[in-house]
């Protein structure tokens, strides 16, 4: 028995997605529109938590989106990792911080590191919070690498991640299985698979780490035409990297791809709309003295009486005079 | 990198043990000023191996940092001096990191550590 026997199954070719990303460090805008929206749903998260990170971690993915939204001493960073297995990616980050200082903005220390989410080189217990924003959807061993980053985590350390799930990209999907079907008579893997909602919550409990929640967004892009879609797509570096793709589709079935889409989808003013599903998932590394769900049914207050509660304490708050 | 960075790292190839902290190997280590915060000095010391610190400041050729400190040390100026010094200011430029178990080398190149690992590693 071969120690490859137990090993996860490759599906993406990672060599490959570190290319996409060398390339995409220089078509992608300074702030992508998508990656900033995205990125800056999933940091509102940290507003939420009373206590501060001084030493941050991304990984990969927008993590350029994710650093230049961490300035001014937010959610009280003053130390971050930025780890991308792509030099370039790293460089780009590099640039846009310098600019960024330059007019005046402040920044926590960051340290770029080269290296992949699979294979985190951080020590154990090192820092506070763990930020991947869209990375771990083109991860081989997704709870492999969640159980480093719980590892890598303080105790109560937060992890928190955005990827994109399943329904993303459906009308692309569509277009290409018809195409491809209509075209050549037969399928072949255009797309990732993506991990679906119902999957999340089992994998922030399988990699160990408490409080574990999940959420969904639903976004709708419009572009001007399905292939600036794909312009879009490379400039993010999530063109398709499944181990098993074609190299290469033929003219014709981009052109009836092109036209299924255009048809089964298009707007009246020409342009067309793509899904992108982001999934949300926090999750807190284990710790004595974490607060815990309680056991069912072992609540001595009923909902509705809550409200009450709070309103009495509101009354007896505004009339303690704060105001005046 | 600097000396903070490298208090975070540890080997991460599959069979490696204990894999804290990387040795040093050093080509060109650059002398880079720092603004000195105290209060972030008093945050990261929590959160900083602190032998593993004074062992690779040395290293460097940046002495200076005592033997034992703690949280109480923190009080002291010269000690924090001496801890921004050694933990922001020492900066390796060109190098290697290598891991204490396998001798395998990361190297490090303008500044910036490569940890990627070869396929037959993983």
């Amino acid at each position: 028995m071969g120690s490859k026997a137990n090993a996860p199954p490759q599906i993406f070719d990672r060599r490959l997605k570190q290319a996409h990303r060398d390339r995409a460090a220089h078509l992608q805008s300074d702030d992508d529109p998508l990656l900033g929206e995205v990125t800056e749903r999933l940091l509102d998260r940290l507003e939420d938590c009373r206590r501060s990170f001084p030493v941050a971690a991304i990984i990969g993915g927008a993590g350029t989106s994710v650093a230049a939204r961490l300035t001014g001493a937010r959610a009280g960073v003053e130390t971050l990792l930025h780890l991308d297995d792509s030099p370039a990616m790293l460089a780009h980050a590099a640039r846009l911080q310098q600019a960024s200082q330059a007019s005046g903005t402040r920044w926590p220390q960051v340290h770029h590191l080269a290296a992949e989410e699979e294979w985190l080189p951080l020590r154990e217990k090192s820092v506070d919070v763990i930020i991947s924003s869209l990375s771990l959807h083109w991860v081989n061993d997704l709870p492999g690498a969640m159980v480093q980053c719980r590892r890598a985590l303080k105790p109560d350390g937060l992890f928190l991640s955005a990827m994109w799930g399943g329904s993303t990209l459906q009308e692309l999907r569509i277009a290409h299985t018809l195409a491809e079907q209509e075209v050549e008579g037969g399928l072949s893997p255009r797309m990732s698979p993506l991990v679906q909602v119902r999957d999340a919550g089992n994998l922030l409990t399988r990699a160990g780490l408490n409080i574990p929640s999940v959420d969904v967004d639903e976004l709708t892009v419009h572009y001007g035409s399905p292939s600036k879609l794909v312009d879009h797509l490379r400039a993010m570096a999530e063109s398709n990297a499944v181990y098993t793709r074609r190299p290469t589709m033929r003219r014709a079935t981009a052109a009836a791809a092109e036209r299924i889409y255009r048809e089964k989808f298009g707007a009246e003013d020409g342009s067309v709309p793509a899904t992108f599903e982001v999934i949300y998932m926090t999750g807190w590394a284990p710790a004595a003295l974490q607060p815990q769900a309680l056991r069912r049914g072992s609540a001595t207050v009923k909902l509705e009486d809550l409200a009450e509660m709070q309103r009495q304490r509101d009354r007896a708050a505004s009339g303690a005079g704060r105001s005046g | 990198m600097k000396l903070l960075t490298h208090n975070m790292l540890a080997c991460h190839i599959k069979s490696v043990k204990n894999g804290f902290p990387f040795k040093i190997e050093a080509v060109r280590v650059e002398e880079i000023e720092a603004d000195f915060d105290p209060d972030f000095l008093r945050h990261i010391f929590p959160r900083i191996e602190y032998h593993a610190l004074r062992e690779a400041a040395e290293t460097l050729g940046a002495g200076g940092l005592p033997e034992q400190a703690d949280e109480a040390s923190l009080e002291d100026e010269d000690f924090l001096r001496a801890f921004h010094h050694a933990l922001l200011e020492v900066v390796l430029e060109e190098g290697a990191l290598i891991c204490p178990e396998t001798g395998r080398r990361f190297p490090v190149a303008k500044g910036i550590p490569n940890l990627l690992l070869h396929e037959d590693e993983c």
